[in-house]
């Protein structure tokens, strides 16, 4: 961080603000991946009676069995994507250079690589890893976004037609990663998790903890740098995990969660710094939608 | 609420004083509801509701009177839910008569009914005739028409000064509802129950809605919005000197042993299909009495029934204040209450205060009560009571359970540590206990009741402030718990086991149960089994509402009670897409919510608190009469139109009992009808909100408001200081002249109403005079309530005279 | 039901979103560890019900080193869903407020102040008094009947005090035989 000290704008605000143009970048490169055809065969998806009760009884909706994506696509993804970071990430080119010769050498093949990912083979995923000699934070930084377009596309199309969700949990209804940023509404006080991997938003109670359930107000608080209300962190003594938050005026569906994921990066530099942890991405803790997680789940399951 | 067709808002203004469950309103109105609101005066929530209907304060009973009556006459009524959930068809005894204002049965002397006049006409088994046809002219239905007949419209805008075309859509549109698929809620407050006919006036919308089939469904009901945080967990705990906790009677010097309380009060039928769930009542008092006095309790000695204190009298609010008066009350705990702006009267009753030995005030703010003493206009040399002001810490710096108007009670936690030397009530009480139980320890009269009190709440016998009771032990007690080893229903419960819910209570004194209502509020020994700490926001199936798992309501978490009702004999909804329980064949189970009672459809009456299983339409336990008549308030400015009998001829003459600061005015010294209200920003007697600076900004005098009519006529404009004058005292407060007020035509003679904000006292941060100066100790002929709603008064400017 | 949190993480230092922490500027080797400590103040959140009206609409209370910081609606109370009336809303001033009631206070006979004292003198006083009070007008029979009151003592309130409070109140004031026993649901 930077020595400048300014006493009248908050340093998170600064830090958001320099991403602006990485945020940018982001949001165009988004946009864009919208009007590819990224599955030749869709997840699928059960009518909306039946999605409202899976979602009830807490699985979340996408299953990625039976998934086929589209083989151009996920090459040109890639390599776009590897462009915007080497772009935004200068002093991480050459392990971006790595990630690009792996892949245009076809010692990793993009729509297989993807396909692991998005089933969550965390193992796979960092056998490739070692085996390619990469940098493990800027690739598994390089994969979330790499499927992100995709599982984006999936939430867009499992989510169709729910307006309000009937869903209790703190993991995402969509594809069932841990939340990313938590968004607090100015007005009103209710928070929105957001999940990073697709998209999807969800409402979850405020005096709980998203991934073990907790709701005792001793064990549970809320830590926040000094003189910034509005960018906080949400620690659980319990189960030792984090999630960083947001209070904001601008509303859910104009709020710019990538943005704000990125720019609060200090807030992750504090929970670890404390003992807080986040589990990895490349992994989904329930890994069978099908299978009595929810259950698990509710059981409160304790952690070592 | 939200699921209603029609929202009566009478009695209330809730958009002003519940602005919270108002939004609910708003949400059922987006889906096409209704809301009439019928007031004096044209209030916050008369802006907001489709109808208002304006109405002359005391003339309650006449206004829905004549509802029922149109309901009547023109047959708008669900004939299934009357015929089969109601005493409709019950024949009443050939006694019974109505004439001229006042039932058979009436003693002048006494101004008391005997009523057995009343009572059902009984066939050989004991149980009442009925007559399915509805047609008998001794049944209840029949003797109904009769007696509603003459409240046809044009009587009843006579006497209420409503306009008669608004009147007659109120009649149209609320009727609607007698429609199985339509349903109507009915939102009352003090407006309703604070007049001499109060119980009366809520007997009113009970008998409509019960006409209309509205009650038990989901949207309907008759519904009180309670006013303080946990008035209805106080009353619940009975800290009324008529009950014990769980509405059990407190016992008068007519019962001497257990035996004859239980007989006394134990409702019989000999109606199989009766459940006459409060033939449980031994059950309960004996549970009770095992958690007041634990071992020291045995079957031998009545489980210490007779340590219980024996009424012999009406010790209410007015009652206490007379009898403080007198010279005969010598010390007053106060705890959280400020009467002498709250209570009616409040020139006799403060210089009843002065009569005190001893005051012990436990607040969180120093009350306009706790400085009686050096009040505006007394010399405190001349007073000689004695006042401790103990200082108890605030909500949020205690943990416990509060329960609202929808019987939710719901857990709160400590946020931080009491500031400076103020502590919990529950600290003081419990240190209470202990000081006096020390002070008994040697010689004392009849020490047994306090020294042989079950009490321990694990904070050991020694009083330290850095040792509170664990309330968790204390909602423990409430919940109750099991005295030694017992099967009940099959199942096996140790000695120490919480009681999972009251059905599973004894009569023998192995059961334990502080408050039976309570029992499944705390089923288990750990925390994590405090029901009412619950905060699951899922809905039930049934998506109405009922959010089962957000905290815990009694009893059982119903949610809405009586819901078999809301169902045909069958075990089908009547309304099914907005059905409460319904009857699920192939498990043989109710589903949704809990239903009241587990039995198949046709099994039971749904009205199971009553000892014949039905609702009562006539209701022959009351003091006042078993079908609402109107009477005018104590003070009015007319005679009553329906009958010679002026006023409720239940009713207690404090005036003419104790003369003295009990005047009562006439029309002729004070013309215009007197009221009195709230405002959003204050709350209650104002100790909390008037000492709470943005409060005290936003509304930082006490003001009368008032018609244009009357100001043009008194040389009043807004903003003038005035005095509002009755014969009991007056006070000044500044005008509010606005349109909101509009005279009554009262079969041909124009009467004025104006009202007055009543939470103003001479203590705090906004400090100003109270209203009750002005009102009267005069009560409900039932409950005692204060008629603090209508009185007479006269308005003029201040240093001016009158115009 | 424990899980082993290795299953669950990937290589140490991966756990976060890696290598994002270059994006604030540090130099690309740069762990957590070594990044200076930044100064955190810590929040407690715990709920409430409002004290004022019987609707129930629940409130965060936000708390800070012992002190309330801050009030606001509950935003997942199904009765109010985040929203607050005047009354809830000025919450914190109840919490917070130089006019609260900080020490026991007692007025003498004749007396125009107020005195301060401690709690262990009140409540020995107030026993005493209790105890003449009670015993001076303590009625075991009326008409040859039990009865077992005092018709001395009254005890009024309170329906803002919790159920166990309300709960213990009740018993108290029957064991001392008071049926002079009242609260503002009366009127």
């Amino acid at each position: 961080m930077n020595n400048q000290k300014t006493n009248s704008t908050s340093e998170m605000e600064d830090n958001i603000s320099k991403l602006e143009s990485f945020a940018s970048d982001l949001k165009v490169f988004f946009e864009s991946c919208k009007t590819s055809q990224l599955f030749k065969k869709l997840p699928l998806r059960e009518d909306i009676e039946e999605r409202k009760q899976r979602l009830s009884d807490g699985h979340y909706l996408f299953r990625p069995c039976g998934v086929e994506l589209n083989t151009n696509e996920s090459n040109r993804i890639a390599i776009e994507l590897l462009d915007l970071l080497r772009k935004n990430l200068s002093d991480r080119v050459e392990d971006l250079n790595d990630i690009t010769d792996a892949m245009v050498q076809e010692k990793i093949k993009a729509s297989d690589l993807l396909l692991q990912i998005i089933k969550n083979e965390g193992n796979q995923i960092r056998k490739v890893i070692r085996d390619n000699n990469l940098a493990e934070d800027i690739f598994t930084f390089f994969a979330i976004y790499f499927a992100r377009p995709f599982r984006q596309f999936a939430s867009e199309y499992l989510l169709e037609g729910l307006d309000k969700l009937n869903w209790f949990s703190g993991y995402c209804p969509v594809c069932g990663h841990w939340p990313g940023l938590g968004h607090i509404n100015s007005e009103g006080g209710q928070r929105t998790l957001w999940c990073l991997s697709c998209n999807s938003k969800w409402n979850f109670k405020r005096t709980q903890c998203a991934f073990c359930l907790n709701e005792d107000h001793q064990t549970l608080q809320i830590l926040n740098p000094e003189n910034e209300e509005s960018y906080r962190i949400q620690i659980c003594k319990k189960c030792k995990r984090y999630l960083k938050e947001v209070r904001s005026i601008i509303e859910v569906k104009n709020f710019p969660f990538d943005k704000y994921y990125l720019g609060t990066l200090p807030l992750d530099v504090i929970a670890e710094q404390k003992g807080y942890f986040q589990e990895s991405m490349l992994t989904v803790r329930y890994e069978n939608s099908e299978g009595n997680e929810l259950l698990m789940y509710r059981q409160k399951v304790e952690f070592d | 609420m939200i699921n209603t067709d029609v929202a009566m808002v009478m009695g209330s203004n809730m958009v002003e004083n519940h602005p919270i469950a108002s939004k609910w309103l708003m949400r059922a109105k987006e889906r096409g509801a209704v809301i009439i609101n019928v007031d004096p005066r044209y209030t916050r929530t008369s802006s907001f509701a489709d109808i208002y209907c304006k109405l002359r304060s005391g003339t309650d009973i006449a206004f829905v009177n004549g509802i029922i009556n149109y309901a009547l006459q023109n047959g708008l009524i669900n004939k299934d839910y009357v015929l089969n959930y109601t005493n409709a068809s019950f024949l009443i005894s050939d006694k019974y008569s109505f004439h001229d204002g006042l039932f058979s049965g009436y003693d002048p002397g006494k101004r008391a009914y005997d009523k057995t006049d009343w009572a059902y006409d009984l066939d050989g088994t004991g149980n009442a005739k009925r007559d399915l046809t509805l047609q008998h002219p001794r049944c209840v239905y029949q003797l109904m028409k009769k007696h509603f007949e003459r409240y046809d419209i044009d009587t009843v805008c006579k006497i209420t000064g409503s306009p008669r075309d608004t009147y007659e859509k109120v009649c149209r549109t609320f009727t609607s509802t007698w429609a199985p698929n339509r349903v109507a809620t009915w939102l009352y407050a003090m407006g309703t129950t604070q007049h001499t006919h109060g119980t009366q006036n809520i007997r009113t919308y009970a008998i409509l809605q019960l006409l209309m089939g509205n009650v038990g469904l989901a949207g309907g009901g008759i519904n009180a919005l309670r006013g303080e945080s946990n008035v209805q967990g106080s009353t619940d705990m009975a800290l009324l000197f008529h009950l014990l906790p769980g509405y059990l009677a407190s016992p008068t010097k007519a019962e001497q042993s257990l035996e004859e309380y239980k007989t006394h009060f134990t409702p019989k039928t000999n109606d199989p299909k009766s459940a006459n769930w409060w033939s449980n009542y031994p059950k309960y008092i004996v549970s009770l009495l095992k958690a007041w006095y634990g071992d020291k309790a045995t079957s031998e000695n009545d489980f210490c029934f007779n340590y219980i204190p024996k009424r012999s009298a009406d010790y209410s609010h007015i009652s206490l204040f007379e009898t403080m008066y007198e010279g005969k009350l010598k010390g007053l705990f106060l705890f959280g209450q400020n009467p002498v702006v709250g209570g009616p009267n409040s020139n006799k009753e403060r210089s009843a205060l002065e009569k005190l030995e001893w005051m012990v005030a436990v607040d969180i703010f120093e009350t306009d009560t706790s400085v009686f003493w050096k009040r505006p206009g007394v010399n405190p040399a001349d007073i000689q009571t004695e006042v401790f002001l103990l200082p108890a810490c605030s909500s949020v710096e205690k943990e416990g359970s509060v329960s609202n108007s929808g019987r939710w009670a719901q857990w709160r936690y400590k946020a931080v540590e009491p500031v400076g030397e103020s502590i919990s009530d529950l600290w003081i009480i419990d240190a209470l206990h202990k000081s006096i139980k020390k002070e008994y320890a040697a010689s004392g009269v009849f020490p047994e009741p306090i020294v042989n009190l079950n009490w321990n709440y694990g904070n050991g016998e020694e009083i330290d402030p850095h040792k509170e009771p664990d309330v968790h032990m204390v909602a423990k007690e409430i919940n109750g718990y099991f005295l030694e080893d017992k099967v009940v229903n099959d199942k096996q419960f140790k000695k120490g086991d919480q009681v999972p819910s009251f059905a599973f209570l004894q009569n023998d004194g192995s059961t334990c149960s502080g408050n039976w209502l309570y029992c499944n509020s705390y089923p288990g020994p750990e925390k994590e089994n405090n029901n009412m700490a619950r905060r699951i926001k899922e809905d039930a199936i049934n998506g109405i509402g009922l959010y089962p798992q957000w905290a815990w309501a009694w009893p059982v978490n119903r949610r809405i009670i009586y819901n078999r009702a809301s169902c045909d004999i069958n075990g089908k909804p009547f309304d099914p897409k907005r059905w409460v329980v319904r009857w699920n064949e192939t498990t043989g189970k109710w589903e949704g919510d809990v239903p009241d009672g587990p039995w198949p459809p046709a099994d039971k009456y749904p009205f199971i608190m009553k000892p014949d299983g039905h609702a009562w339409l006539f209701a022959a336990n009351l003091n006042d009469g078993p079908l609402p008549e109107h009477y005018e308030p104590l003070e009015s400015p007319v005679d009553n139109f329906m009958s010679s009998q002026q006023n409720n001829p239940a009713i207690k003459l404090w005036h003419k009992v104790n003369p003295e600061g009990n005047a009562i005015g006439d029309s002729k010294k004070f013309p215009i009808i007197g009221t009195t209200y709230r405002v959003s920003e204050h709350w209650q007697a104002g100790a909390m909100s008037r000492n709470i600076p943005w409060l005290a900004e936003l509304v930082p005098d006490v003001f009368v408001e008032l018609g244009t009519d009357l100001a043009k006529q008194k040389n009043i404009e807004n903003g003038n200081k005035v005095v509002i004058e009755t014969a009991r005292g007056s006070m000044e407060a500044y005008a509010l002249v606005t349109r909101r007020f509009e005279p009554f035509q009262l079969n041909g003679k124009l009467v004025h109403e104006v009202g007055v904000i009543w939470h103003f006292g001479y203590n705090g941060l906004a400090r100003g005079d109270s209203a009750n100066l002005l009102t009267a100790h005069i009560g409900d002929a039932n409950t005692m309530i204060p008629e603090y709603k209508a009185f007479l008064c006269d308005v003029y400017k201040k240093n001016g005279g009158v115009a | 039901m424990k899980i082993s949190r290795r299953g669950f993480l990937g290589a140490a230092g991966a756990s976060t979103l890696g290598g994002a922490i270059t994006l604030i500027g540090l130099p690309k080797t740069a762990k957590a560890a070594s990044v200076p400590e930044i100064k955190t103040v810590e929040t407690t959140e715990s709920t409430t019900i409002c004290p004022f009206c019987g609707v129930g609409c629940g409130l965060i209370v936000s708390t800070r080193e012992g002190k309330v910081i801050n009030i606001e609606g509950d935003p997942d109370h199904p009765i109010n869903e985040g929203s607050l009336c005047s009354k809830g809303m000025a919450l914190f001033q109840v919490a917070v407020n130089e006019r609260r009631l900080q020490k026991v206070k007692y007025r003498a006979p004749g007396s125009s102040e107020w005195e301060e004292k401690s709690w262990d003198w009140t409540l020995s006083e107030i026993a005493k008094r209790v105890k003449k009070t009670r015993d001076a007008t303590f009625l075991q029979k009326e008409d040859d009947k039990i009865v077992n009151r005092t018709n001395g003592i009254a005890c009024m309130g309170g329906a803002s005090l919790d159920n166990e409070e309300c709960y213990l109140l009740s018993k108290f004031a029957r064991s001392v035989g008071i049926t002079y026993l009242e609260h503002q649901a009366r009127i």
